[in-house]
């Protein structure tokens, strides 16, 4: 089975003080100096199709847009069994642009590198969008299962998928090719490699590709256009109630206002 | 403009999609007359009464059960008889990949996660949160039909007399699975509603420690009569269960109360408790997020605290 692995390399968005949220030129904000990780979702993702390689053979390739900082995650996914790691040379501002990084892995794909299954997290920490495997599905005319917290093979061509649907969850065995959305798949942190295979991955190299930009990518559309960014603020009173131990600060917050409230429920 | 509003039916919390949608379209001066009510259902006869959106036609589609592919073919199918400039969907996780591939399908924009919007002749500007919930964006959208996801307002629920809509059609759309589903089992998931309705919410974040801890957490929130809820990090270490989760891929409930003990205040976790009245936050961390957009904290061991606030609450001292 040929599994392809989206993955993007995001800021630690949670690292960042309230007073970082600057907008700069061109709704720019300046996420520089924090640490970058695997998209959370993407990890998940990751993680899920190990496991699939755990237990039946896959050949599993990933994907990433971006710079020379994702070089690091890449090599320590070549570590963990991904064999070829392919990263998209980006340009230009890609965080609200779904609809092109879906065009750009549809023809990845089209262009000799056919998949059986791809699999991708939901949504990015920065873009927010929550559009790309729905549009990849669309561009690839295939069917999508969104809010995946698991799979497992089920036979030659098919795959068991668990997800997550409106207040419920759903199993279903399903025939290849699919996209896979990754959501809130519990217990899914990544694997660490060993230190002998962080060593030979060393000695491979990410394919890095130029992107087509624009019109040469079939599919392509710039669906919306960024008006506007302004930093949401979530600041109260934020009163503090003093005591000399636990007890003493759970009387002075139930007093503080909390049982009036709860009166008032 | 001519609009769609598209509800599952399958989904079985119809009456809060109606109030959503409906309080939506009264704030953006959408025209009644323009709109027609897309309303899926898997139901048996008799046909569910149709819920409180101020459109003025309806379709009622009978399915064998909520298969996107197979409404998405029978939105594609109704699009030229509705001629819809504008769809709208509630931003839960059927709206969500509806509005995305409907828009991709008819050859319009789409956006999820909207919080507001307003249309400029054919244009549509809509507002929504970026950055996991650090920065609120406004997108121009300028190739229609718009396909929108509409994230959850907690809305009024529309007067009893609200007029429904008047010209309604029924379509029967049951059909088999298609072919590349060889078998489907669905687990429903009883305990959802209740975190997302919660008057009162004890939330727990990573402060909490452990997995016996945060399950005495649970009991506690039990004790004092409060909807248990925790953060995505709670949840991914299974110290709680999915259904719990608040934020922004979890519950975004509107309580009266939200005890939060244990928990930062990151921004994805914010989002889910910011529409609380009052916030009483815990944290070991002085320095937490929580503790400047909460309405009155205390810094301490937040299990500690909890037993004694329990003992107080149980006891109305």
């Amino acid at each position: 089975m040929n599994v392809l692995v989206c993955c993007k390399i995001v800021p630690d968005l949670d690292r960042l003080s309230e007073s970082d949220w600057l907008v700069q030129d061109h709704g720019q904000v300046d996420t520089g100096f924090v640490r970058t990780m695997v998209n959370p979702y993407d990890e998940s993702a990751l993680e899920l199709t190990l496991r699939l390689a755990d237990a039946a053979p896959a050949r599993m390739t990933t994907l990433t847009l971006g710079g020379g900082q994702a070089e690091p995650f890449l090599k320590t996914l070549r570590a963990l069994g991904f064999d070829p790691t392919v990263r998209i040379e980006a340009q230009g501002d890609w965080r609200f642009c779904p609809d092109g990084l879906a065009a750009l892995i549809a023809a990845y794909v089209q262009a000799g590198h056919p998949q059986d299954l791809v699999v991708m997290g939901r949504q990015s920490a920065d873009g927010d969008n929550g559009k790309t495997p729905l549009l990849l599905a669309e561009a690839l005319g295939w069917p999508c299962i969104t809010e995946c917290i698991g799979f497992e093979a089920a036979g030659p061509g098919r795959l068991k998928v668990t997800s997550r649907v409106d207040a419920g969850r759903q199993i279903q065995v399903v025939r290849l090719p699919l996209v896979l959305a990754v959501g809130n798949a519990a217990g899914s942190t990544l694997r660490v490699p060993t230190l002998k295979s962080r060593m030979q991955a060393g000695r491979q190299r990410t394919e890095v590709l130029e992107p087509a930009l624009g019109p040469a990518i079939p599919g392509f559309r710039q669906d919306y256009v960024l008006e506007r960014l302004t930093a949401i603020r979530r600041r109260r009173a934020g009163r503090m109630v003093t005591g000399a131990d636990g007890c003493a600060l759970a009387q002075a917050l139930y007093q503080d206002g909390l049982k009036q409230r709860l009166e008032n429920l | 403009m001519k609009h769609v509003v598209v509800m599952n039916g399958c989904a079985g919390d119809l009456a809060a999609q109606a109030r959503d949608l409906g309080d939506l379209l009264g704030r953006t001066g959408l025209r009644r007359q323009d709109g027609t009510t897309v309303l899926l259902h898997a139901g048996e006869p008799p046909l569910p009464r149709m819920p409180q959106v101020p459109t003025a036609s309806a379709v009622r589609v009978r399915v064998s059960r909520y298969q996107p592919e197979q409404v998405l073919d029978i939105l594609e199918e109704l699009a030229p008889r509705l001629g819809a400039g504008l769809y709208l969907f509630v931003d839960d996780l059927a709206g969500r990949e509806l509005a995305v591939r409907l828009g991709r399908r008819l050859g319009g924009t789409s956006l999820t996660g909207v919080r507001a919007f307003d249309l400029d002749g054919e244009t549509l500007h809509a507002r929504k949160a970026v950055y996991s919930g650090h920065m609120e964006a406004t997108f121009r959208l300028g190739r229609g039909p718009f396909c929108l996801a509409i994230v959850r307002a907690g809305a009024a629920l529309l007067p009893a007399d609200h007029p429904g809509p008047v010209a309604l059609l029924d379509l029967d759309r049951r059909q088999p699975p298609p072919d590349w589903v060889e078998s489907c089992e669905c687990l429903p998931d009883p305990a959802t509603a209740g975190l997302e309705d919660a008057s009162f919410i004890l939330a727990a974040g990573m402060g909490v420690q452990d997995r016996n801890r945060a399950a005495r957490m649970a009991e506690i929130a039990q004790e004092i009569g409060a909807e248990f809820g925790a953060s995505r990090p709670v949840v991914m270490n299974a110290w709680a269960p999915m259904d719990r989760l608040l934020g922004i891929s979890g519950a975004l409930p509107r309580p009266g109360l939200c005890i939060v003990a244990g928990a930062s205040g990151s921004a994805a976790f914010m989002a889910g408790i910011e529409q609380s009245q009052f916030i009483v936050a815990i944290n070991k961390d002085e320095q937490a997020p929580i503790l400047r957009c909460c309405d009155v904290g205390a810094v301490g061991d937040c299990l500690e605290i909890l037993e004694e606030l329990a003992r107080l609450i149980r006891e109305g001292a």
